[in-house]
């Protein structure tokens, strides 16, 4: 009879949990879920933005096709596989280094000195100013000609001659992470330096009176202590740069060198006006971070998320 | 082994003088105990030993080398912290070793090193476990042994048993002194917990406000203080004391009873300290007379608070059964060897 009691109690929670939970599933549903099946509905037909409501059904033949013994689609596309290393090699790149600078600052702005709080406002100053900002910000002072960065780097004589920092193929790359990278450490920086705060300060004079070598302390107390700050980090960071386009675009606009799988799929889409295989490079570009998602949350599976307590 | 000496010290917060110039010689292999009200400054001298905190001016001597300058690691001290400070994400054992360098010495040298002190602090068990799979008691012998495992020349705990339960609290005091008797090394022990201090400590040194009040053994601290801080500080309850006027052949208490008093006393208001222990009930005239206000039973013994008159109330501790009860009239006597006589600054005569 308890039992019964207490089952029909349970039903009830359950009930009125459901019942919270509906308004944002609902939206969720028409802001996600909705446009999402579309898209993959799209890139299963050879829809065109110019020609609209001539939709056929293809299957898969945006995403891979054999015809005549030949593959077509955006799989055999060597652009598509080229913005999948572009893509790849700007997130590892830029996330890598955000994270080591950013750790660095942190460590830096935790110190005791004078002007400290005027320091922490202005190391967010970059995170703060609009992206598409501070990619026509950075686009002019690379400016190959009339851009102050390589003014500066002729009279200290550093180059001898100006370099084509966006335009070059060896260097846009580069320059684009460059960027990204001064943009975004102050986020990583800021997340860990709020690890930084909560550590006990006990344990570090302790290591003093034992007379641990700074080094060694940073190593194998401070680094295994913010260890769960820097995957969230690195997680957050690293899902937010393989969608990179705002920076992109901005910057080099479609340049092989620089493309990316976002920059690619705006292409295809109204560029070259092809809705089905710009939907198939989107949905490509879901799979992709889906799967990165998990392989992330497997790796660090009991990190972060079901911490033991 | 070392005996410490502090010369003249003086440690400024920004424009705050905290520590007022001390001077104290702690012996080689003493248990010296800092004690006094809480923000008194002990923590900052135990800080200033061990380097944590830099003197403002002054000098500290550790095993005859002024190491004022020498970094902490450099001093040959070992700290246990009130937090413990134990490494979180690190197990009993890595918390023991990770202080210990390598140099010079084999990993197993140091392996079998780790192992005979956590044998001897009974956590040999416990290698394993993280900080926070501990006990209270548990975490303060980890942060013991990894103080021992560095073999200093002088131990440094700032209240290491605040933080444990009273029964715990008493065993592990226990243990400290025996692990004092054993190792022989100079301890300097910080505690606002005068039973603490009296039952550990060589020597107490009792601070108040940044300077030194009083140094010596506990017994003397306790029956001979020099001052009516010293004198109210130590003992529960606190000393009794009352006004009283010293005439011709002694001194006047309130309520009219008098104590004869041998020797030269200077005329006028003095202020009289009489412990509770000291005071005795007794079926004749006796020294203090009131009514009982107050009976607090503690099991063994009882405290009872009288009124005397003039506002003033004694509190006096009673033996015998059956106590006695609010509104009672008693007598008491009082044993004028332990009497103690302060003048109106409140030094003792
Ligand atoms: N880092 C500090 N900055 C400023 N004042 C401090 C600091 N540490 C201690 N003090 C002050 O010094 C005095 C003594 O503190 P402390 O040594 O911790 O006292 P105790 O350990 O006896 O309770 C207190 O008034 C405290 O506010
Ligand atoms: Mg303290």
């Amino acid at each position: 009879m308890a039992a019964a009691a207490h089952d029909s109690l349970t039903r009830a929670r359950v009930r009125t949990a459901w019942l919270f939970l509906a308004p944002m599933l609902f939206v969720l549903a028409i802001v996600a879920l909705w446009p999402l099946a579309r898209t993959l509905l799209l890139s299963l037909t050879d829809a065109s933005l110019g020609a609209a409501g001539t939709a056929r059904f293809v299957g898969f033949e945006n995403y891979l096709v054999k015809d005549d013994g030949a593959w077509y689609g955006l799989l055999a596309d060597p652009l598509w596989w080229l913005a999948l290393r572009n893509t790849l090699t700007f997130a590892f790149v830029s996330v890598a280094a955000e994270v080591v600078l950013g750790t660095l600052i942190a460590l830096i702005l935790n110190a005791r000195f004078r002007f400290r709080g005027l320091m922490r406002a202005a190391v967010l100053v970059p995170w703060a100013i609009p992206t598409v900002v501070s990619a026509k910000m950075w686009a002019w002072m690379l400016h190959d000609q009339f851009g102050i960065v390589n003014d500066l780097l002729l009279r200290l004589g550093l180059i001898g001659a100006p370099l084509a920092w966006l335009a070059d193929a060896d260097l846009a790359l580069w320059s684009v992470i460059a960027v990204d990278v001064w943009k975004t450490t102050p986020f990583v920086a800021l997340l860990v330096l709020a690890a930084l705060q909560m550590l006990p300060e006990d344990c570090y004079e302790a290591a003093r009176v034992d007379g641990i070598h700074p080094a060694k302390v940073f190593f194998f107390v401070t680094l295994p202590l913010i260890r769960p700050a820097l995957i969230v980090a690195v997680i957050f960071r690293f899902l937010d740069a393989m969608r990179v386009f705002d920076l992109v675009y901005v910057m080099t606009g479609n340049a092989d060198a620089t493309l990316t799988l976002s920059v690619h799929a705006r292409q295809m889409l109204v560029d070259f006006q092809d809705a089905g295989s710009g939907s198939a490079a989107s949905v490509l570009l879901f799979v992709v971070i889906a799967l990165l998602s998990v392989l992330c949350l497997l790796a660090m599976r009991g990190e972060v998320l079901g911490r033991r307590q | 082994m070392a005996e410490v000496r502090l010369v003249g010290l003086r440690k400024s917060f920004g424009r705050t003088e905290v520590i007022h110039g001390i001077d104290l010689r702690v012996e080689d292999g003493e248990f010296v105990v800092f004690v006094g009200p809480s923000g008194c400054g002990k923590s900052t001298l135990l800080r200033l030993i061990s380097g944590l905190e830099e003197a403002t001016s002054g000098e500290i001597w550790i095993g005859g080398r002024e190491v004022s300058q020498v970094p902490p690691a450099k001093r040959g001290v070992s700290m246990v912290f009130q937090s413990y400070a134990l490494y979180p994400h690190m197990n009993v054992y890595r918390n023991i070793a990770f202080g210990l360098s390598l140099a010079g010495a084999s990993r197993a040298d140091l392996d079998a090193r780790v192992r005979a002190v956590a044998e001897k602090l009974q956590i040999a068990e416990l290698l394993e476990r993280r900080p926070r799979e501990l006990s209270g008691g548990q975490r303060q012998r980890v942060a013991i042994a990894r103080a021992i495992v560095r073999e200093p020349q002088v131990f440094l705990f700032d209240e290491p048993l605040s933080n444990l339960d009273a029964g715990l609290r008493a065993d592990t005091r226990v243990e400290i002194a025996r692990m004092h008797d054993e190792l022989r090394a100079t301890m300097i022990y910080v505690t606002h917990d005068q039973v603490e201090a009296m039952t550990l400590a060589d020597r107490m040194v009792l601070l108040n406000d940044g300077r030194v009040e009083q140094v010596g053994p506990p017994a003397e601290l306790y029956r001979q203080p020099r001052n009516l801080f010293v004198a109210g500080f130590l003992g529960s309850p606190r000393m009794n004391l009352l006004e009283v006027q010293s005439g011709e052949g002694g001194l006047l208490l309130p309520g009219g009873g008098s104590i004869a008093h041998s020797g030269e006393l200077p005329r006028g208001q003095l202020t009289l300290g009489l412990r509770s222990e000291d005071l005795h009930p007794t079926s004749g005239e006796g020294v203090l007379r009131g009514e009982v206000t107050l009976v607090e039973e503690l099991g063994e013994t009882r405290l009872v608070h009288l009124r005397i008159g003039d506002g003033q109330s004694v509190i006096f501790r009673h033996r015998e059964l059956p106590g006695p009860r609010p509104g009672d009239r008693i007598a008491l006597d009082a044993d004028p060897e332990r009497a103690l006589l302060f003048d109106g600054n409140g030094e003792r005569l």
